[in-house]
């Protein structure tokens, strides 16, 4: 009971938490997954204006070059961003470097053959170049992307060969002739390590990861470790680094974390508050239940102690009838002092009864006469409070049980409709054979039990709180002995209705096997 | 009143000094010559061409060339322990030697880059030591960009009338980022072209020799192998007394051939050769001392008792002390004779020497890609045939030279050795490598 006490509301609760942050997730995820977005596109936007900023700032300055190969080799020996330089004349011709050439050289012009071949490879526009670049089997492959100005016509043309993606800038001056720079990938890669974030002391729960064509890593920055976990999200970089990409990386739950800690935190403290209320229910309950145990043992030490001298009395008194002359008054006193005493006895043993399991000693009884000997013994109080008898015995025949057990069940029975339903001014007992069943029944004519209280009165040392217990002592465990060895017997005791009063049903089988 | 008179005689003493300091030229002294100025007649032959720079004395300890120093660290989980508490050591030594003219910045990297000091100039020491000693290892190794970002950090107060370096330790293989020994020389090459040089240092037996050579040989950075983690203080103290001590920067010689001489190959330092032009560049000179371009030309044939001029040299430079731009020129000749006793009479023991020595680094690069590839018995041979060739010029030289030289040819003798027999290849290659480095760009230390 207290167990689902606790459980039930903790796991509604834990129902409504669960449906909560599911909403909240969904909620959450479409916002991260925006948040990402615009974090990678704020990156790629970034490379972007680095790569504007390089090409304007060519385009401004290329016109001004003179164009001999001396000053040209002198100006390739200052550019930092500048591995190798060309320039076709207005026919598409090499001017430079031609003739005498430095290792170097030669090979820049090896690498770069296809150009020489058809310079209009590198002003190419999207479309022919993307037709070409389905075409290319080898991994030789440029595309362009042109822009046109007073100036002159530029663009990108990207390569690939060697470390990866190769990227040449070309400028084609109003006069025709065409400047083309080979730039150095290695400081555009150093130039856009510089450019993005450096690793924060404090990571932000986020980290991204810049890679080349051939899926190396260049730089990444963020959250120190990332293991080998997927990105939650990628993109590749616009024109001309496409064949580069970024990634990002994150638990998939930032963010929703602290809503989910408030809610956790909330359920925990409501399972501590239940458990803590639980808890103290059951040590007020064990409390009871220890106190009772030992008001019962003390009780029960008590009537035991009682039982000695009661015998005597008992004893003494039968043998005191036996010499007495037949003075009527000394005989009456004498009955008195019988018929207390016995019901001080069956008093302690209920009590004996309650407090210690007593043994089963099973004969054959029969049931009639013992129920007449019972009722005799009540007579004189029954006679008193002026309650009639009315006797059905139908039982007749040996029942294979214990004697001592039906007696004081009976005894219980007989003993409250003697204190508490005397104004019915009389008591039906019958007895019969039912289905292999002894039945016996006693109903009383008093007040009889509020249905309410029905289930309770077999509870030990519950009484009825009404004017019927008023003023009528009692121990509150004759009902729960009685039904306990109606238990023992293999049998039980019922509480039926009858109106006006209670009737007590009592089953037990014909024989006990113990 | 024996102070004033005890001032009185420092003061003429130290007039004298700096009166013969101020004596020297305060400029770079440019020398061309030929290891062979007499050759002999009616034949066409090769000779060595020597053209050295030296820098000039430095004035005074407190005029020299203020450092934009860059100083980026290795913090990956290999440098935990005593690597990266010796490296800490070994920078926060190098940042006490500099003062507040000078800018500094921490940089480390391990997985990602952490800018720990960003560009400063060097006024609070001891916060910059603080957040030295924070930096704690672990990760992999991010070197290209750890090296962009430092780049990135000199850049801010980049400045002609610096010295502009980014100073790199590692010890371990680059593996998060472009890794390659072609990639870091781009970059090394751009960074040298933009002023910067990177000195590289590699820590133990992990790192990739080849690629730290490569990127501190085309930014004209120095290097070092560092065995022992307790030498980092040392190798730094050297590194940064080479920076303090710059002189000159933005150096270009070009040396122009005459008619019908003809470049052969450049020794060592990298350059470029166009028809009968050879231009090459360092980054930077440092105060006394010799950096010199050796370049191997054939001389056509001449008639005794000619005198042909064989090439013009012209240097210029941004001289440190200064801030001017300057220009040197020199003038090559040779001439002829029948006589081999007069040949052998003219030779130039130094120049002989150090082509010597060029030439036996080349055979060490050659020997060591024959290794490489596996071919241990061809790289020694090639050794062993460069020692004896030392050898040979040794007893042609004589002399103290030769004698120098004779010492040397034990050297590579040695390397023959450890070619084949080494039982730690992997420290003897950057050892050999470091030492090949050194000789090639005349590094002091």
């Amino acid at each position: 009971m207290l167990i689902a006490l606790v459980l039930l509301p903790l796991g509604f609760l834990g129902w409504q938490g669960v449906q909560m942050l599911d909403s909240s997730d969904a909620m959450q995820r479409v916002r991260s997954e925006q948040l990402v977005a615009a974090r990678l596109k704020n990156v790629d936007a970034s490379i972007q204006a680095y790569l504007q900023q390089l090409a304007l700032d060519w385009t401004s300055r290329l016109p001004g070059w003179p164009l001999q190969a001396e000053q040209l080799r002198e100006r390739r020996s200052q550019e930092i961003r500048v591995r190798q330089l060309f320039l076709l004349d207005a026919g598409g011709r090499r001017t430079f470097p031609n003739g005498e050439m430095s290792q170097a050289e030669r090979r820049f012009v090896e690498r770069l053959q296809m150009v020489w071949d058809d310079p209009s490879i590198l002003y190419a526009t999207d479309d022919s170049q993307r037709l070409e670049e389905q075409r290319a089997v080898s991994s030789l492959v440029s595309r362009s992307k042109t822009a046109d100005s007073p100036s002159g016509r530029h663009g990108w043309s990207v390569w690939h060969w060697g470390t990866g993606t190769q990227l040449l800038f070309w400028w084609q001056a109003p006069e025709g002739h065409t400047l083309g720079l080979e730039v150095e990938s290695a400081r555009i890669k150093s130039d856009l390590i510089s450019l993005l974030p450096d690793d924060p002391a404090q990571g932000e729960g986020y980290s991204m990861r810049l890679k080349d064509s051939a899926g190396q890593i260049i730089y990444q920055w963020g959250r120190n470790a990332i293991g080998n976990e997927a990105p939650l999200s990628s993109t590749p970089l616009a024109y001309p680094l496409s064949s580069w990409s970024l990634e990002y990386f994150a638990e998939a739950d930032v963010g929703v974390n602290s809503a989910d800690f408030g809610l956790l935190i909330l359920f925990l403290s409501l399972t501590l508050a239940l458990i803590g209320m639980a808890i103290y229910l059951y040590r007020e309950h064990t409390r009871e239940m220890r106190l009772a145990a030992q008001r019962v043992a003390f009780v029960g030490q008590v009537s035991h102690e009682l039982k000695t001298p009661l015998t005597n009395i008992r004893l003494y008194a039968e043998m005191l009838g036996d010499q007495l002359e037949d003075n009527p008054q000394q005989q009456r006193y004498l009955q008195v002092i019988t018929n207390e005493s016995q019901r001080l006895s069956r008093l302690i043993g209920n009590v004996l009864n309650f407090s210690r399991e007593p043994k089963i000693h099973i004969s054959p009884v029969a049931v009639d006469p013992l129920i007449r000997m019972i009722v005799d013994n009540f007579r004189p109080g029954f006679t008193a409070k002026g309650i009639q008898v009315a006797l059905d015995l139908q039982a007749d025949r040996l029942v294979e049980t214990d004697p001592d057990q039906l007696e004081q069940i009976l005894n219980n029975l007989l003993s409250n409709v003697e204190k508490y339903a005397a104004e019915g001014k009389a008591v039906d007992i019958a007895s019969a054979v039912e289905g292999g069943m002894l039945v016996v029944r006693v109903r009383d004519h008093g007040a009889g039990i509020p249905p309410s209280e029905r289930k309770q009165v077999f509870k030990p040392f519950y009484r009825i709180n009404n004017r019927l217990t008023e003023g009528v002592s009692g121990t509150g465990i004759g009902l729960t002995i009685a039904r306990q060895q109606a238990h023992r017997l293999g049998g039980d005791l019922l509480l039926s209705d009858a109106r006006p009063g209670a009737c007590f049903e009592l089953r037990i089988p014909l024989t006990v096997t113990p | 009143m024996k102070p004033t008179k005890l001032k009185k005689m420092l003061l003429i003493v130290a007039g004298l000094f700096i009166g013969a300091s101020s004596a020297q030229a305060q400029e770079v002294v440019l020398k061309a010559e030929l290891g062979t100025p007499v050759v002999a007649a009616g034949a066409r032959q090769t000779a060595f061409l020597k053209v050295s720079l030296t820098g000039f004395l430095l004035q005074g300890r407190g005029d020299r060339t203020p450092a934009n120093i860059a100083i980026v660290l290795d913090q990956s989980g290999s440098m935990q322990g005593a690597k990266l508490e010796r490296a800490k050591e070994a920078a926060i030594m190098a940042v006490d030697l500099l003062n507040d003219s000078d800018i500094v910045s921490i940089v480390s990297y391990d997985t990602t880059v952490q800018v720990i000091v960003p560009a400063t100039p060097v006024r609070d020491k001891a916060e910059i030591r603080r957040a030295i000693q924070r930096m704690r290892a672990d990760g992999s190794t991010a070197l290209f960009a750890g090296v962009s970002k430092g780049a990135r950090e000199v850049r801010k107060y980049m400045d002609g009338e610096r010295v502009n370096r980014v100073i790199l330790l590692s010890d371990g293989q680059a593996n998060v980022g472009p890794r390659s020994a072609t990639e870091l020389g781009e970059l090394g090459m751009s960074l040298g072209k933009e002023g910067i040089s990177v000195t590289t240092i590699g820590l133990g037996a992990g790192y990739n020799e080849d690629l730290m050579t490569s990127l501190a040989g085309y930014s004209d950075g120095n290097h070092a192998f560092v065995d022992n983690a307790d030498d980092l203080a040392r190798i730094f103290s050297y590194e940064f007394g080479d920076v303090l001590s710059v002189v000159a920067q933005d150096l270009v010689i070009r040396i122009e051939l005459k008619e019908g001489v003809r470049p052969m190959r450049l020794l060592g330092r990298d350059g470029e050769i166009f028809g009968s032009t050879v231009t090459t560049r360092l980054n930077q000179l440092y105060s006394d001392q010799e950096k010199y371009v050796m370049l191997e030309v054939e001389v056509p044939e001449g008639a005794t008792g000619q005198l042909r001029d064989l090439a013009d040299v012209e240097v210029s430079y941004q001289n440190m002390a200064n801030q001017q731009k300057e220009r040197l020129n020199d003038r090559v000749q040779v001439s002829y004779s029948a006589s081999q006793q007069a040949v052998q009479q003219a030779l130039v023991p130094s120049v002989v020497s150090t082509a010597t020595r060029q030439v036996a680094n080349e055979a060490s690069k050659q020997a060591l890609e024959l290794r490489d590839k596996g071919q241990t018995q061809a790289a020694q041979k090639v050794l062993q045939e460069s020692a004896s060739y030392v050898r040979e010029q040794a007893a042609a030289l004589g002399g103290a030279e030769g004698a120098m030289l004779e010492s040397f040819s034990d050297d590579v003798d040695q390397e023959a050795k450890a070619v084949v027999e080494s039982e730690d290849w992997n420290r003897a290659r950057k050892s050999i490598k470091a030492k090949q480095y050194k000789l090639e760009k005349q590094q002091k230390y």
